[in-house]
């Protein structure tokens, strides 16, 4: 690069001494020195054409005039430090979340499972045709029919939730973790990195008293001892022998299912699944179930394969079977398909943020080119060819592109730390976002990407230069500013346009969400602090479930500040439900399939009241429902309005057998108000409650209603239940209200992204209008100041400016109505309760925006008020 | 085709230049004043096409340049041929004959 230099000094010292030769000889000829040099002047055009001329002809020199450029366009944004940062800073905001979305949708939508050839991977669940459901969970006969029959996989293997007391150590604690059929790791591809993995025989009843564990368990509950294979551990009361533990980067299931009975946690443990094969257990759906592909099978073979055994056993077992289906998924759709579409709208809506900063700094730069209009001018005549100025500012811009991306890039970094901060429990995969080079390649794309589409602005209005008005225009430019102002309107009009779509997006999800938080649950979440147990199932603990719950609640009522106790197995909004079919006395139905069919509730003697359920009909359970009394049940309004209808189901009779078999009654002695039992936004299911003393077992969850806080009684609480078993673990212990948030997570999430995005965009929207007006004003100073001296009321210039301001905004609001109107469809998923197109959000997101258009055009507008008309007539 | 005479046709520039340097070395005024002489005045070169063309054939090896004394003791840039010139030069010359001789039967058979 001193090359070039170097030969820009030779050129000129030839040049030069080739001008004096020529005048000399001139002068040789009696010319006289003035006329010489004017001839050869002539003659020779101007010296610093050629010299542009020569530079510009060869092919090496298209590298050094690039860097040439470039420290043009470097020089230019130092002399412009305010101007540079803004930009700059605003393209790394617009660049930074869309890197940080952009990186969570990578990890989550893109990347493969952290399993060997994971994409050959299937998940395998049922569809339940009559009823329109999917079963996540299979039986282990029909698993056991599918693995034999089809001929598609290498594997199948099944898993199964499981909990487990560890005792016998300092602190008792509970492990979440799996029950897995022996091949399961070799389907996955995994392999301990100690010990080793299940035998198939270890995959047996009796002989399944071996554990793996996971990395992190190993970790924090055994200090990492590599002795720790070989040992045995009492595990719900029994022996296991630990023989392997998985590598730290091994999780399975990749996401826990919403439906699990286990909070979500990684997995801690697994132990062989061990199940006696029992023929009449085909309706017993409680194993996931996973295949690997053969290698040369295609999906589509796969699905055809499991259909027909599906048929074959339909046949067979019409009971069970009739009408249910095999969906074969493959894994990371079963994984991801839930947020799919949620991410895919996320990366929309800020892709469309960065459309406004484009605009915005395409707006800025055009600002800018009024003021350097001369320069081009001047660079032109002096032979600087048009591709040259064009390649200049794109250079220009390409250089804050560039510098916005790499700010942009510390910046997603933040937003990624913030995002997986701010995101719910449950989002699958989140844990794995990281800014990676797929992540750099997309920032540097949309980086150059909005350098050349911000770029191409003023690009575009510098080609058709004419040189002579800006070198002659001192204050009236008018000629060219016409074209100018209507560009940049055009601009700012997709701003406001661009932000109205978001604005009103958030808007609708806002409504969402307020209409969410207002849904009636059916209970009062306040004050109630839940606690989890799980009654180790062994023999050897000294008291069986209902012992246990009726001292330890016993104990908890007695606690000061406490005002009732009761209990659940499956808690409202915890995402644990269970069901299933049952027969209406004198309503027969042939099998499964026909049943009605309801959630089940095992609940303690002070449940309802202590949720605050209230009751319609009936009474509460009591002391006296207990074990070889007459059995009975509470029914919630759904069931009764959808199998008695019109009838008064008190004193009915109900049985959960169903077909054949001989059935055995129960009677059902109250009817309780519908709890929104899966969370807010959905409808009550039918739901048949059965007392815990004639239903005793090991899970439940004990609720405490409290005076105050409730989060000051979980010490309390956990000392009455080691008080009754000092053996006995907590799952955990949460308040209600917690729970509640959690449930609405999602949701409350994907409303302030896009709230804050919309929020992003109306923030750069009016910064467009606001600067667009400012430099209006700058312009007509001396037509105000004019129009001022002939008497013009202030009201009148006022007018003239907002006049302009508002036309914008509502050009823009009229564009981005429309844009909206095609936009919201896609958030039709998110929304809840409100329609896409609802008229209120619409027309009250409008009017907002407006209203702020108009503040954006005052600020400048009472500017033009203060124009001194005398200051600015002599300014001309 | 030459709208004014006097203009160079396209190409020919190079070689009336690598004629002139094979004569003995010269600077760039004199390349120009030599073109315009030899041509009798028919040819005027413009400075610009002039370095251009110098920068062109610098590049592909045919001349070299190196900063000497003019007969004025004013520094100047001469320009020299190479070898590689000297070939291409002779090479242009006949290939220039042959073009110009069927041009001119061109020309005389209409």
């Amino acid at each position: 690069m001193f090359r070039k230099e170097q030969v820009g000094r030779e050129l000129d010292e030839e040049l030069t001494g080739f001008l004096e030769m020529a005048t000399e000889e001139k002068i040789k000829c009696g010319m006289s020195r003035e006329d010489a040099r004017r001839e050869v002047r002539l003659e020779m055009g101007s010296l610093e054409v050629t010299k542009e001329v020569v530079g510009t002809a060869g092919w090496e020199s298209f590298v050094e005039t690039w860097w040439q450029d470039l420290r043009f366009a470097a020089r230019m944004l130092r002399t412009n430090p305010g101007f540079t940062t803004v930009v700059v800073f605003t393209l790394a905001l617009g660049i930074g979340a869309n890197t940080a979305i952009f990186s969570v949708v990578d990890a989550v939508l893109l990347r493969p499972l952290p399993y060997k050839d994971s994409d050959r991977l299937v998940q395998l669940i049922e569809h339940d045709q009559k009823r329109g459901v999917d079963l996540d969970w299979v039986s282990f006969p029909n698993f056991r029919d599918w693995a034999e029959q089809s001929k598609s996989f290498e594997q199948m293997a099944a898993y199964k939730f499981h909990v487990l007391n560890l005792t016998n150590v300092s602190q008792a604690q509970v492990l979440f973790g799996l029950k897995v059929s022996a091949n399961l790791l070799p389907a996955l591809g995994a392999h301990p990195i100690l010990g080793r993995n299940f035998l198939p025989d270890e995959d047996r009843p009796g002989r399944d008293h071996e554990i793996i564990l996971s990395y992190a368990t190993w970790r924090e509950s055994f200090e990492a001892d590599p002795q720790e294979i070989g040992r045995t551990l009492t595990l719900n009361g029994e022996p296991y022998t630990v023989i392997g533990v998985m590598p730290p980067q091994f999780n399975f299931p990749p996401k826990v299912p919403i439906t699990s009975s286990v909070p979500s946690r990684r997995t801690e443990f697994l132990i062989p699944l061990g199940l006696a094969f029992n023929p009449n257990e085909r309706d017993w759906n409680m194993l996931g179930i996973i295949g690997r592909l053969k290698g040369d099978i295609e999906l589509e073979q796969a699905r055809a394969d499991l259909a027909t055994i599906a048929r074959s056993l339909a046949q067979q077992y019409p009971d069970q079977n009739q009408q249910i289906q095999v969906n074969v998924e493959p894994l990371l759709d079963q994984v991801v398909g839930d947020v799919r579409p949620t991410l895919w709208v996320f990366l929309g809506a800020i892709s469309l943020v960065l459309l406004v900063v484009c605009a915005n700094i395409a707006n800025l730069l055009l600002a800018r080119s009024t003021i350097r209009q001369k320069e081009f001018a001047v660079r032109t005549s002096l032979g600087a060819t048009r591709l040259r100025l064009l390649r200049q500012l794109l250079t220009e811009s390409l250089i804050l592109a560039t510098a916005g991306g790499a700010f942009g890039v510390v910046l997603a970094y933040g937003g990624v730390v913030l995002l997986i901060y701010l995101s719910p429990d449950a989002f699958p995969r989140l844990r794995d976002v990281a800014v990676n080079g797929r992540v750099l390649g997309y920032t540097f794309f949309i980086s150059v990407l909005t350098g050349v589409i911000f770029g191409f602005a003023p690009s575009w209005e510098v080609s058709p230069v004419d040189l002579s008005q800006p070198l002659k225009a001192q204050g009236a430019n008018s000629t060219w500013s016409a074209k100018h102002l209507h560009l940049r309107s055009m601009l700012v009009i997709s701003e406001v346009a661009l932000s109205l779509a978001l604005l009103i997006g958030a808007g609708l999800m806002l409504k969402s969400f307020v209409r969410l938080q207002r849904v009636d649950l059916g209970f009062r979440a306040q004050n109630l602090l839940t606690l989890w147990t799980v009654v180790s199932e062994s023999k050897s603990v000294p008291l069986q479930p209902a012992g246990f719950y009726r001292q330890a609640w016993e104990r908890i009522q007695s606690l000061p500040g406490v005002k009732a106790v009761g209990a659940i197995d499956n808690l409202p909004l915890s995402g644990i439900h269970g069901g299933g079919p049952f027969t209406v006395q004198g309503h027969p139905t042939e099998s499964d399939v026909d049943a009605p069919s309801a959630y089940r509730c095992i609940v303690s003697v002070n449940y309802f009241r202590t949720m605050g359920i209230s009751f319609l009909q009936g009474r509460e359970f009591t002391e006296r429902d207990r074990g070889g009394a007459l059995t009975v049940l509470i029914i919630n309004e759904t069931a009764a309005q959808r199998y008695w209808p019109g009838q008064n189901p008190i004193g009915s009779h109900l049985s959960f057998t169903v077909g054949r078999a001989q059935p055995t009654w129960l009677e059902i002695v109250g009817v309780v108000k519908d709890v929104l039992h899966d969370g807010p936004e959905v409808a009550a299911k039918p739901t048949i409650y059965m007392p815990f003393l004639q239903a005793p077992q090991a899970f439940m969850v004990t609720l405490v209603r409290t005076e105050s806080d409730p989060t000051l009684l979980t010490l309390p609480v956990r000392g009455a239940i080691a008080e009754v078993d000092k053996d006995q673990p907590v799952l955990m212990t949460r308040t209600m209200a917690d729970i509640y948030t959690d449930a609405v997570a999602q949701r409350r999430f994907n409303t302030a992204l896009i709230a804050s995005f919309g929020a992003l965009a109306l923030l750069l929207a009016m910064v467009g209008v606001y600067g667009l007006m400012a430099f209006a004003v700058t312009q007509r100073a001396h037509e105000i100041g004019v129009r001022v001296a002939l008497g013009a009321q202030p009201w009148d210039v006022l007018k003239l400016v907002l006049a302009r301001g508002l036309t914008l905004t509502f050009a823009g609001i009229a564009v981005g109505l429309g844009a909206a109107f095609f936009l919201t469809r896609f958030l039709s998923k998110l929304l809840f309760d409100v329609p896409q197109t609802d008229l209120v959000t619409f027309v009250v997101v409008s009017s907002c925006l407006g209203g702020i258009g108009l503040l954006a055009s005052y600020i400048p507008a009472r500017r033009a008020l203060r124009v001194d008309p005398m200051v600015a007539l002599r300014y001309e | 085709m030459p709208d004014k005479p006097g203009d160079l046709v396209q190409g020919t520039l190079d070689m009336l230049i690598l004629k002139t340097v094979a004569l003995e070395p010269i600077h760039g005024y004199g390349i120009a004043i030599r073109i315009e002489q030899i041509s009798k005045g028919v040819f005027k070169v413009n400075a610009g096409s002039l370095f251009v063309a110098f920068q062109r054939l610098q590049r592909d090896g045919l001349i070299k340049s190196e900063w000497k004394a003019t007969e004025n003791s004013r520094r100047a840039k001469y320009y020299v041929i190479t070898e590689k010139g000297r070939k291409r030069l002779s090479s242009e010359t006949r290939e220039w004959g042959k073009q110009v001789a069927a041009i001119a039967r061109i020309l005389e058979a209409s």
